[in-house]
């Protein structure tokens, strides 16, 4: 049984006249002490898949059809806080602003320390104890002034770890981990994910890391989701994806990745970027989602949306098996 | 050129944002400016503009001083795009008037600001119909266009780039960032473009400064800083890269971040976090110095080879 399985999960958002579909039939499945990433532009329902494993999508969320079961327990589609045991101490979430996700008019120690009461009933010195060792866990130096520093008072980097002191608090089975980076400088981003690498073996807690940055994926996980447009359009091991990508949108966003050719002898004069944009929830194409902007698109994709290759390697494009693709990318 | 010299910005509160920043900027060519959140790099690009008076130094354009320069003229030589294009174009006004706006400033006739916008409208690769919109009817990449039109406008010699193309997903990125390579290619434009983001500044930058608290502590060519970086806060930060093909280092040491700029580290402000510190490094401010075609501000940047590591 894995830790975490996403069944045929379809979701919608309630607009004004319609129902706009966000998500439509999502696989995943995560087990015990793995990395999965989850990776995609803006707009592909990347944080909506996330936020849908906790539980917390806005009222006008619309869970069409499809299943969440984590521990072989169903977390959705279920009634509104019926799994509030599990959320927050079995399953943990850190989010991309961190000093936004933290209340600014409670200290540090206190916003911790709220966690342990709800899910664990500690109390008194016990809580404070627990609070110091778990800023020390996440690297913080002289933990116990920093319990009662405010969010204010703190560098991103600093309330990341704070975040995630809250979030392993409870000892969790998994962790989602939603853009932990993209605010941090570069320096602080390498140890931000180092840190989150160490307490991953500790606690053999399992991540699901989403992100939009290939080089964090391919550095952090161990397998990749590949999302565009509200569908998985590829996944497989980290090292296939990466370096043998089999759908066409993977490709294209690996290849216009300027970190790609950083260390490249000639001078680049042009990165291959994707034309277009991707398209807004009420402007998704018929067929395959990608073929607006895919320069293998024909005209069987306009018709029928492909279906994913359900072998190692998933990939939702009819040309997946074509030479071109599969190539390790220059 | 743009020649910066022991430029200092000491803000109330004794925040010393910029703490004697040495710099060229050449005609023609794309400078890059690195460092982290932090550094002072966008202090550097305010006082440039002219949104901030400097406390100390000086910046010459073109061998005239830019402090004292009629604003007019300051504005028809040098322009600047931000970061957040969104909040950089007014809500309230069309596309039309938000580009031709800097003309309009100039004296320019409605008839003569017409054809300049829709020309270069057409030169960042928006579609002409687009003039008679509002901001919010625009993707972000559209936008960042916008801006970069707007700067343009006054056909200007010198460009701030500052953090461009950093709030962009990575497939429209790659799309502004070959507009910026193709205008300063065709324009002959000189760009100083400041970014976080290192692995950007090598695909459009010829040279590169690093700078850390408030100091260059490397000039060089961006090529060879990515190949055998002088300072070992370049190396730091090529090595902390995540990237699809080598493994990340986490340079391990003392310190683990920026330190505060109200009260900086004696010495070399960097040695609290340099894994090659020694105690010189503590007492003595290393100066910006002349090594292999570049400059670093390093006591033991001769005895180092920095090209260890980094692929």
């Amino acid at each position: 049984m894995s830790l975490l399985e996403v069944k045929n999960w379809h979701l919608a958002f309630e607009g004004e006249s319609q129902l706009l579909k966000v998500l439509s039939g999502i696989d995943l499945k995560i087990e015990a002490g793995q990395t999965v990433g989850l990776v995609g532009e803006s707009g592909s329902g990347k944080s909506v898949m996330g936020l849908s494993i906790m539980g917390l999508l806005a009222e006008n969320a619309r869970p069409l059809s499809g299943e969440i079961i984590f521990q072989g327990q169903k977390l959705a589609p279920s009634l509104k806080n019926s799994n509030t045991a599990l959320k927050g101490s079995q399953i943990s979430m850190i989010f991309q602003d961190p000093v936004g996700s933290l209340n600014p008019a409670f200290t540090v120690g206190y916003q911790i320390a709220e966690t342990l009461k709800i899910h664990q009933q500690l109390q008194g010195k016990a809580i404070d104890d627990r609070c110091r060792e778990l800023l020390q866990m996440v690297g913080i130096p002289d933990p116990t002034a920093r319990l009662k520093a405010y969010p204010h008072q703190l560098s991103g980097g600093m309330a990341q770890r704070v975040m995630i002191a809250i979030a392993i608090a409870c000892r969790p089975q998994l962790l989602i981990a939603d853009e932990p980076t993209t605010a941090l400088d570069v320096t602080i981003q390498a140890q931000i994910l180092n840190l989150l690498k160490q307490l991953q073996k500790e606690y053999n807690l399992a991540v699901l890391l989403i992100s939009h940055d290939m080089g964090v994926i391919a550095q952090n996980c161990e397998r990749v989701n590949v999302m565009y447009c509200g569908e998985i359009v590829e996944e497989g091991s980290a090292e296939a994806v990466i370096h043998s990508p089999r759908h066409p949108y993977t490709k294209s966003l690996l290849n216009c990745l300027p970190s790609k050719y950083i260390f490249s002898e000639s001078e680049i004069t042009r990165l291959p970027a994707i034309p277009g944009v991707v398209p807004s929830l009420s402007q998704r194409p018929t067929g395959c989602v990608f073929r607006d902007r895919c320069y293998k698109a024909q005209q069987i994709c306009c018709e029928k949306p492909p279906y994913l290759f359900f072998a190692e390697q998933k990939s939702a494009c009819f040309f997946a098996n074509d030479k071109d693709l599969g190539e390790a990318t220059p | 050129m743009i020649e910066i010299k022991n430029l200092q910005k000491t803000y109330s509160g004794g925040v010393q944002a910029l703490r004697g920043v040495d710099l060229q900027v050449p005609e023609n060519i794309t400078t890059a400016l690195v460092g982290e959140s932090g550094c002072g790099k966008s202090t550097l690009a305010k006082l440039l503009i002219g949104l901030e008076t400097p406390t100390q130094g000086s910046m010459t354009l073109d061998g005239k001083a830019l402090m004292g320069m009629p604003l007019l003229e300051r504005a028809r030589t040098l322009q600047m795009i931000f970061q957040d294009s969104g909040s950089a174009l007014n809500p309230r006004k069309k596309i039309l008037d938000i580009i031709g706006e800097p003309l309009k400033i100039q004296n320019a006739s409605a008839s003569q600001i017409k054809s300049k916008v829709f020309s270069l409208m057409e030169a960042v690769g928006l579609r002409p119909e687009m003039a008679e919109r509002f901001p919010h009817m625009l993707s972000g990449g559209q936008k960042q266009r916008i801006g970069i039109a707007r700067a343009l406008i006054t056909d200007p010699k010198y460009i701030i780039c500052d953090e461009s193309v950093s709030a962009l997903d990575v497939s429209v990125q790659a799309q502004v960032l070959n507009l910026l390579y193709d205008l300063q290619k065709s324009r002959g434009l000189s760009l100083l473009f400041i970014s976080h983001d290192l692995s950007v500044v090598r695909f459009i930058s010829k040279r590169l400064a690093v700078m850390y608290l408030g100091k260059v502590v490397e000039e060089n060519l961006t090529e060879k800083a990515f190949q055998k970086p002088l300072h070992p806060y370049t190396q730091m930060l090529l090595m902390s890269l995540p990237t699809i093909h080598k493994k990340q280092a986490v340079v391990h040491s003392g310190s683990l971040e920026l330190p505060s700029p109200i009260n900086p580290p004696s010495g070399c402000a960097f040695h609290p976090r340099c894994p090659f510190a020694e105690a010189i490094c503590k007492e003595k401010v290393p100066e910006l110095k002349e090594q292999q075609g570049g400059r670093v501000a390093c006591h033991r940047s001769e005895q180092l080879d920095l090209s260890q590591g980094l692929r």
